[in-house]
């Protein structure tokens, strides 16, 4: 049986995996994803908590994380030393083809799970291709395309935890 | 397929970017060029009902670009072809680049299907035009309809089924089937454990303390006042005893008091006034009074005293008056000696 790790512990932790204080494997990026939200009961009973044990509390992974993870996810799939666009279009996409690059366990409903919160996760990733796309050189936000370079220049500077 | 909003993204780049999408399905087709007529022919009637006609923006582009202005992908399923773009919007005659894509999975093609429309932001093919190529149970697992056609969907057959298994109706009713918990969830977990021992291990194990630098004694002696005994701390053994001194609170203070004339004076001349070793035993701390009592009585004089003493504050058997008044002399010549070279030196 799993440990009792309460819901705050595991929050904290997946802080510090965030801000780089402790190491953490590739795959808790694209596990991150498919388990934002509406997995968050399933993950207290793993974690031996009851489900109503903090009826007004905050989900089990903070929202900045979920913004790292996606951030992550889309840094270990671009190559900052090439400047051809990249397409963003298809945020799911993207988070599998991490899944498949890293050789992350995951099942049908887990891939349906990532294609659910794609959309949330699009919302980070328009906002990037906002700031970076200028249409000519770097990228089009029409089609959320950007230069890889120029993208993983920004990604690697920025921190949301 | 009007090209009209792509204005930021060449249509080469939307076009290999969806070829891409299809490499990467395993997907593969052919591509070439129809009239309308004979695209209309391939892709049959149109499913949606609502028409977009810009073909006069559309002709404008193909004059001022020299490009295509349509591109369809046709998706070629079991029990039909779906368009991207649906027939509805082939607004103008000329030449069309179709690519003719065949579906061996058609769950695949149509998921694809939404991908290449939502590229192209073109409409994404209804559910009519989406069942051609799988049926409806395969596009609800590929959660290619939207969830309220799928329960709609798979109601009947719940109900059947819950009909068929309701037939004793005295039998108790079954456990709830176990909440199933998906492979990335479990990993997910194990990985949280994992980095939460990682976390744990190195908050228990705690960082190798810094090498503790010696004190400097002098400064310390300095800053309690007890400077006159710095020729005496050259060895370790002083050190340690004069680390004693400084930890007794109360022998400090009576060696910065008058004893400290006394003991030099000793040291310097061989004797003492009586009414300073009087006035100085009284202030000696109690608790080694009965000590200094000891060695009192055991002295012969004031000089034996004198060494006893000193002998017991610094608990070094080289620290006798001769090496104290040595060490007391070096020093006026700012010289730093032990008592052990002091004595050696007092013998010559």
């Amino acid at each position: 049986m799993v440990a009792a790790l309460t819901p705050r512990r595991v929050r904290e932790i997946l802080i510090d995996a965030a801000q780089d204080k402790i190491p953490a494997p590739p795959c808790l990026w694209f596990y991150i994803v498919t388990n934002m939200g509406k997995n968050t009961k399933k993950l207290k009973k793993l974690l031996g908590q009851p489900e109503n044990e903090e009826p007004n509390s905050e989900a089990v992974i903070p929202q900045c994380v979920v913004a790292e993870a996606i951030k992550r996810i889309v840094l270990g799939l671009i190559n900052g030393n090439r400047s051809n666009w990249i397409s963003l279009d298809n945020v799911k996409l993207l988070v599998m083809r991490y899944a498949e690059k890293y050789r992350c366990s995951y099942e049908e409903i887990d891939e349906k799970a990532a294609a659910e919160h794609a959309r949330i996760l699009a919302a980070y990733v328009r906002e990037w291709v906002r700031l970076l796309a200028d249409g000519h050189r770097t990228g089009s936000s029409g089609h959320m395309t950007v230069a890889q370079d120029v993208l993983h220049s920004y990604l690697s500077r920025t921190r949301y935890c | 397929m009007s090209q009209t909003e792509l204005k930021e993204v060449p249509i080469e780049v939307v076009l290999e970017e969806a070829n891409r999408l299809l490499k990467m399905a395993g997907l593969t087709g052919e591509s070439r060029f129809m009239n309308r007529p004979a695209v209309v022919r391939l892709c049959g009637p149109p499913v949606e009902q609502r028409r977009i006609s810009d073909a006069d923006r559309i002709r404008s582009i193909a004059k001022t670009t020299g490009r295509y202005p349509y591109v369809v992908f046709a998706f070629k399923g079991r029990e039909g072809v779906v368009c991207v773009p649906d027939a509805n919007y082939y607004a103008a005659d000329g030449l069309y680049d179709v690519h003719i894509v065949d579906c061996p999975d058609g769950a695949v093609c149509a998921e694809l299907a939404k991908y290449i429309a939502d590229l192209f932001r073109m409409p994404k093919p209804p559910k009519e035009a989406l069942l051609r190529l799988a049926d409806e149970q395969s596009l609800c697992e590929h959660q290619l309809l939207p969830p309220s056609a799928c329960t709609a969907a798979t109601a009947p057959k719940k109900e059947e089924e819950e009909h068929a298994s309701a037939a004793p109706h005295d039998a108790p009713l079954p456990p709830p089937p176990p909440e199933r918990i998906s492979a990335s969830t479990r990993e997910f977990v194990r990985l949280i454990q994992e980095m939460a021992q990682y976390d744990k291990s190195a908050k228990v194990v705690p960082a190798e303390p810094p090498p503790q630098q010696p004190p400097d004694l002098k400064a310390v002696l300095k800053e309690h006042g007890l400077g006159w005994l710095l020729p005496a701390v050259e060895d370790a053994s002083t050190a340690s005893a004069v680390r004693f001194v400084l930890e007794n609170e109360d022998l400090r203070k009576a060696l910065q008091g008058d004893l400290r004339k006394v003991i030099l004076e000793v040291a310097k001349s061989g004797a003492a006034p009586t009414s300073a070793l009087d006035e100085a035993l009284s202030r000696w701390p109690p608790r080694h009074r009965e000590t200094l009592l000891k060695l009192l009585s055991k002295s012969r004089d004031l000089n034996s005293l004198a060494s006893a003493l000193l002998q017991y504050l610094f608990n070094n058997e080289h620290c006798t008056l001769d090496a104290v008044q040595f060490i007391v002399d070096a020093s006026r010549n700012r010289m730093g000696l032990d008592c052990e070279a002091a004595a050696k030196a007092a013998q010559w």
